[in-house]
């Protein structure tokens, strides 16, 4: 027996014209939302997030019956973890309860290490953990729920996840200390990532690439490094991702704070199918006016009510904060998805769900419509 | 008329992607003509509007013949150039300023729909080229996501 029931076929119908429309620039009905169920959809179903990121088919299908019971796109998204492709190098992960898993032991105990490190091979990329649970969960979508079927090659954040193979601390120390050292660690994560890019592509003929960044932001990194450790890499890998045959999607997710750097993501590769996101400008979400001005013509956008109002703010907040957004963005030339800034916290109030969408419903109509 | 070399592999590439040799010896003129190429070691990259497609034609001189090493064309319609990125140097140098082009978007408009799609362009004279993985997985998925998504 399915872990959920079909969701309604005229339901689904409607929402991929809806998702289509910032894309080719023909309006229907109103705003689209996403925003970023992951773990949070196992919890409106009733289990932990550990449950969430170990079972990828129960995980993908609570996606599902969350995005058709909210009225949000009709993309199936899920992951095992940020910390995509790091087992592969020999990162030890830790699995709770109710939140995402995190890192038990770094792969590399010295900088020295580094030298060491191997590039994982397609052939091993393919028995580890990472390629092995995203297979589990796209096939199970393509083979029982075809029309959500959208294959991600889940890069996530080339600095951040390189950063984590050695530790957040020892990875800042040496940008400034020895900076060919954390290119060198940066190179080795992201050619294995595109080994596992390579995989995925070989299986599913394309996949979404979904990148950004999260170290190289401006509360850890100056705009120097950012471009040196961040934006140069992103580029790289979207660059090599699109040559394997990923994309032509591409979902920019700039997490975190990027006051300083904003700027300097549209240095980064853009296709006809690219949807940027920028987390917060300090401590505030990122202005979409801001973003419309320079990245309108460059990418669909996508919103960010803050994730700390989606958890513990009432409803009332979350429906203004995304009613200033979509007011703010709905024009954009190439289209806008209303969302959270980041994956919506486990625990969330299925009542700040809804009233993101209740926003959507008010403010994003698009008119004559 | 100057001789047209495809080896047998190059035709048939040819005949997949539905581009005659009379194309070919088109764009490789108009490329020899107009100087719109780039330059990479004996390779040149030729382009040429046919119709309602853009033919790319990789060739390289072989005495008085051309021996082409590669073909392949999209149906969106090329426009203006913008972005350039001028850390991100490219191999091939403009075949008229001579200087190595860069990384940029080109926008490129479908059924109506424009937008952006990475390209390498010379940041003298602006013009813009498509590398050939770009059009035949890019640009290729996105022409049918664009039919798809309209229909």
């Amino acid at each position: 027996m399915k872990f959920i029931v079909d969701p309604d076929p005229k339901w689904v119908e409607h929402a991929t014209k809806r998702f289509a429309a910032p894309f080719v620039g023909r309006p229907y009905d109103r705003i689209d939302v996403d925003p970023i169920l992951l773990s949070e959809a196992g919890y409106l179903a009733g289990f932990s997030a550990k449950e969430w990121y170990l079972n990828p088919k129960k995980g993908i299908a609570s996606v599902i019956a969350a995005h058709e019971a909210f009225d949000l796109i009709p993309v199936a998204h899920w992951w095992p973890t940020i910390h995509v492709w790091e087992q592969e190098l020999g990162n030890k992960l830790e699995w709770r309860e109710n939140q995402p898993p995190h890192i038990k032991e770094n792969a590399i105990k010295t900088p020295e290490d580094i030298d060491k490190l191997e590039v994982v091979s397609e052939e091993e990329i393919k028995k580890g953990p990472t390629y092995t649970s995203f297979v589990e969960a796209f096939d199970y979508v393509r083979d029982n729920y075809p029309n959500w079927f959208v294959p991600l090659y889940f890069a996530f954040h080339p600095e951040a996840n390189a950063s984590q193979l050695i530790g957040l601390e020892k990875f800042l120390v040496m940008t400034i200390r020895n900076p060919p050292l954390c290119h060198k660690l940066i190179q080795k994560f992201m050619e294995t990532s595109l080994n596992g890019c390579r995989a995925l592509v070989e299986r599913y003929g394309s996949a979404m690439i979904v990148t950004g960044s999260t170290v190289a932001g401006s509360d850890l990194l100056g705009p120097k490094q950012v471009k040196e450790f961040g934006v140069r890499y992103v580029s790289e890998l979207v660059k090599k991702a699109l040559k394997i045959g990923a994309g032509p999607q591409i979902w920019y997710h700039h997490c975190g704070n990027h006051a300083r750097d904003w700027e300097l993501w549209k240095d980064t590769i853009f296709t006809p199918f690219t949807v940027m996101q920028i987390g917060y400008e300090g401590r505030k979400p990122f202005p979409l006016e801001k973003l419309k001005q320079l990245y309108g013509r460059r990418a669909t956008l996508m919103g960010n009510v803050d994730t700390m109002v989606s958890y513990s703010g009432s409803p009332t907040q979350v429906y203004e904060m995304a009613k200033e957004q979509i007011l703010a963005a709905k024009d954009s030339p190439y289209g806008f998805i209303s969302g959270l800034a980041c994956e919506c916290p486990h625990g969330s109030p299925p009542a700040n769900i809804h009233a993101l969408v209740r926003a959507a419903r008010d403010f994003g109509k698009y008119e004559g419509d | 008329m100057v001789e047209i070399n495809l080896s047998a592999e190059v035709r048939k590439l040819a005949e997949e992607r539905g581009i005659p040799l009379e194309q070919v010896r088109e764009v490789v003129q108009h490329g020899e003509e107009t100087k719109e190429k780039l330059l990479l070691d004996d390779q040149t990259l030729a382009k040429k509007r046919i119709g309602t497609t853009t033919v790319y034609v990789v060739y390289r001189r072989a005495g008085e013949a051309i021996d082409v090493v590669t073909v392949y064309s999209h149906r969106m319609e090329e426009r203006e150039v913008s972005d350039f990125v001028p850390d991100d140097v490219q191999p091939w140098r403009c075949g008229r300023c001579n200087k190595n082009v860069v990384r940029a978007s080109m926008n490129v408009s479908y059924l109506g729909i424009t937008r952006q799609a990475p390209a390498m362009a010379c940041p003298d004279c602006g013009v813009g080229f498509f590398e050939e993985h770009i059009v035949n997985k890019t640009l290729c998925t996105a022409m049918c996501l664009f039919e798809k998504k309209r229909a």
